[in-house]
């Protein structure tokens, strides 16, 4: 090991209001430089979690050693298999760590992990509206639709009510799959324990409208959130099956793996699983029981940049392709473009166009590059982003700091 | 009956637990406890839970336990946020029981039993008011606090253990849990143990057994600290001393590699504190080959879910034994799921953290005597913060109201 090595001697955390679930962390190291990560949900607890526990041990090591410092942190809340509090901090902060790596060896991100498996990666468009989950305070109901129609991205409230338009904008703007969550909306009647044949019958609808509108140029993907028990998922599963969707995505709840596999036998149609699930052990459990079919998850919740590739490795192994998660931050986004170029499992990635016209601009210097339906590789150093000034020194920016 | 505040407490001295006190319009005040991550577990009640459980009737304790679950959906861990909704369950069933007048353990549907034996976990008070989460560090022979504790269990079973184990059944109790492997953990990162240190760490076990014979029960502690094949050479090394039971030999983060541990011993293997709802141990009971059920109340989700897991590992045919070592309100809510599941095996406790740390935090200690616990005849938990503890300097308490 170098003898006197640059170390961590300052972290920052950012947040803001306007977009409540989010926390940004920024890493500075003792010779001046520096990395971001992020990560979202309960940002009040990860705050307090990065700046007691993980600063406590962070500040003043070695940025160099990235596996001992997720190891280490890792064991701070012995904390395996689920996106809590900790490992979603820990996330943000391997990250940043990597980011960091990235500057100091002046490479871009997907050149650390392996360099370039392909030039450009299919994306897909996850139909939120601007405000959808990230941006809004408090609990949200599954299905509520949050509709401020100041835009022309109201995806989510066009998914439930024209469909076949939406189908038709994507298109033209050179997007061939989507990803819409219909049966949300009648998940508070039962809780998720049963649904009518009615209801039923409406959640499929805006399917239907798709394929009549374009036909089969567009891929669609099936977003179910965990909300349902098992045989209301094969109930919705079977309901959409004839209209050809190109995934069903977190059926059930990811409490019983038992559970997931009993869902994926029930459908030739590939079961994706999931953002909800966090580090190795959990997603080994899932490999060995072949519980899905695509792998999904969220950089900014299974562990960070570590993690994501150990299991995107993982899946290869298993011959599944890997379709990292956005609808959550900007730096969570290009995290995973890097990640879906380098892959050779790489399939397709995550974008939500309502955030990508609207408010992640507002925070990060540069965004990933889109090109009719495809994401490029990004350029510059690390992640190849920046936290936007406006955003890290606005009058309403939240900014703790733990510094040595 | 409504809740109109919910409070955390932290201080200084005690830095891993954060106490929860859940206040109603009637006045009735519940409490709640957790460990770990306190800075973060109380991030979570004030600004993740507080909003829900603000003006709801606390009686309905099921429906609010599966709501606080549902909204921050942390599958199968003991992280923050469940740490947080164990806290607050357990305050829930302690003002259920204050207003109806029993003791949790009726309200939980009664005893089936009017006492437990307990074992004894050889800690040191230094232990409890350690700063940080390592278990290593400070079973290092001569770590510890810097002035000598009255009561240092854990010296005594690194140095002594033979006369540890006699004095322990002077006091009538008959099973000990030690943990002398940890201490050679660190120089591989738990990837192997090597006969030499083996020899070492199996000595107090024999040195119980020569002084006592088999009048004592061991527990083995091993803390998820090692791989698989040094945890089944430690089995293995352990197995002529006929120990009660090896615990958390790997970390159960992966059931299938406690199983195989399992397959290759005789010996019983106790798992998991570390795992958290019943979702987690419906796995461990399918696949772990566990042969004990060891929860934490405080961790697991409470008290409703513990009371889960027992009856799931009653049907599984297997024991269950909570877990303390951690702070007065969960060995408290401990005893009363011990004397209410039809299949408690035995309860922990430490007798250093119960004459030195808790009887500073807690107006009232549950009754042990000659080696058992007894049942707990006071509405709700049946203890309270003192108030000069709630009102000491260095104890700061955050309220929502």
């Amino acid at each position: 090991m170098p003898k006197n090595p640059p170390v961590i001697s300052r972290i920052e955390t950012f947040r803001h209001p306007d977009y409540a679930r989010l926390i940004f962390v920024r890493l500075h190291t003792s010779d001046g430089l520096t990395g971001v990560g992020e990560t979202s949900f309960g940002p009040d607890a990860v705050e307090t979690f990065i700046h007691s526990e993980i600063a406590d041990y962070l500040l003043g090591k070695d940025p160099m050693q990235l596996d001992l410092h997720w190891q280490s942190m890792n064991r701070l809340g012995s904390m395996q298999r689920s996106r809590g509090v900790e490992v979603r901090s820990q996330s943000a902060v391997d990250m940043a760590l990597w980011d960091l790596y990235g500057k100091r060896v002046k490479q871009p991100l997907y050149q650390l992990l392996g360099g370039l498996s392909r030039d450009r990666v299919k994306v897909y468009n996850t139909c939120a509206g601007y405000s959808y989950g990230i941006t809004r305070a408090g609990h949200v109901s599954p299905g509520d639709v949050d509709f401020r129609p100041d835009g022309p991205y109201e995806d989510q409230h066009a998914f439930m009510t024209d469909a076949g338009a939406l189908a038709e904008s994507l298109l033209s703007e050179g997007f061939t799959a989507m990803k819409i969550w219909p049966f949300d909306q009648f998940v508070s009647k039962t809780d998720g324990q049963s649904i009518s044949l009615e209801d039923l019958e409406a959640g499929t609808e805006p399917f239907r409208k798709i394929r009549n509108a374009v036909g089969d140029r567009m891929e669609m993907m099936v977003e179910m959130h965990c909300l349902f028990n098992l045989p209301t998922a094969i109930r919705i599963a079977k309901s959409v099956e004839p209209l050809r969707p190109f995934w069903f995505e977190d059926p059930v709840p990811m409490d019983n793996i038992d559970a997931l596999v009993q869902f994926k036998n029930s459908t030739h149609i590939a079961t994706t699983a999931s953002e909800t699930v966090s580090t190795r052990w959990a997603f080994r459990e899932m490999f060995e029981k072949r519980a899905m079919t695509i792998c999904m998850f969220d950089i900014s919740w299974v562990g960070g940049i570590s993690e994501a590739k150990r299991i995107a490795s993982m899946a290869e192994a298993y011959h599944l392709p890997i379709a990292p998660h956005d609808c959550v931050g900007p730096v969570t986004l290009m995290n995973s473009v890097h990640l879906s170029l380098n892959a050779p499992n790489g399939m397709i990635q995550e974008v939500v166009r309502a955030y990508l016209a609207t408010w992640y601009p507002k925070i990060a210097t540069r965004l990933p590059k889109i090109e009719n339906g495809y994401v490029l590789p990004p350029e510059g150093e690390g992640v190849g982003m920046e936290l936007t000034d406006a955003f890290t020194q606005g009058s309403d920016t939240t900014v703790q700091v733990s510094e040595l | 009956m409504k809740i109109t505040s919910i409070e955390t407490i932290r201080v200084g001295w005690y830095p891993r637990p954060v106490w929860v006190q859940v206040h109603t319009d009637e006045g009735l005040v519940g409490l709640g406890e957790t460990t770990v991550s306190p800075a973060a577990a109380e991030a979570v009640i004030h600004h993740d839970l507080a909003e829900y459980l603000m003006g709801k009737d606390p009686l309905d304790v099921t429906s609010h336990h599966a709501e606080m679950m549902r909204r921050l959906r942390t599958w199968r861990t003991r992280d923050a946020a469940t740490q947080a909704i164990s806290a607050v369950d357990i305050a829930l069933w302690d003002i259920a029981g204050q207003a109806k007048g029993e003791p949790i353990h009726r309200m939980l549907g009664g005893k089936a039993r009017d006492q437990i034996r307990i074992y004894n976990t050889c800690a040191s008070p230094a232990y409890a008011v350690r700063q940080g989460t390592s278990t290593t560090e400070i079973s290092r022979p001569g770590t510890g606090s810097g002035n000598e504790p009255i009561q240092d269990d854990l010296q005594a079973f690194l140095t002594d253990a033979g006369t540890l184990a006699e004095s322990l059944l002077a006091e009538g109790i008959t099973a000990m849990k030690i943990w002398p492997f940890d201490q050679f953990a660190p120089e591989s990162n738990g990837q192997m143990i090597t006969n030499v240190q083996l020899e070492a760490a199996v000595e107090p076990f024999r040195k119980i057994r020569e002084a006592v014979g088999n009048r004592m029960e061991i527990a083995a502690e091993l803390h998820s600290l090692w791989s698989v094949p040094a945890a089944i050479r430690i089995a293995k090394a352990l197995e002529p001393f006929t120990p009660i039971w090896i615990e958390d030999a790997v970390h159960p983060s992966n059931v299938d590699a406690l199983a195989q541990v399992t397959a290759v011993t005789n010996i019983p293997v106790a798992a998991s504190e570390l795992l958290a709802t019943r979702e987690a141990y419906r796995d461990l009971f399918d696949h772990g080959g566990v042969r004990v059920c060891m929860l934490d109340v405080t961790w697991v989700g409470g008290l409703t879910e513990a009371r889960a897991v027992a009856s799931m590992a009653q049907a599984a045919k297997l024991p269950v034994t909570p877990h303390d070592c951690t702070g007065p309100v969960n060995l408290m809510a401990g005893l009363h799921l011990s004397i209410h599941a039809p299949n408690t095996m035995v309860q922990e406790t430490v007798r250093s953290f119960n004459s030195e740390v808790y009887p500073r935090i807690v107006d009232r200690m549950p009754r042990i005597e000659n080696g058992f616990a007894f049942a707990p005849d006071e509405p709700g938990l049946g203890m309270a913060l003192k108030p000069e503890f709630l009102g000491a300097e260095d104890t700061v308490i955050q309220r929502t109201a």
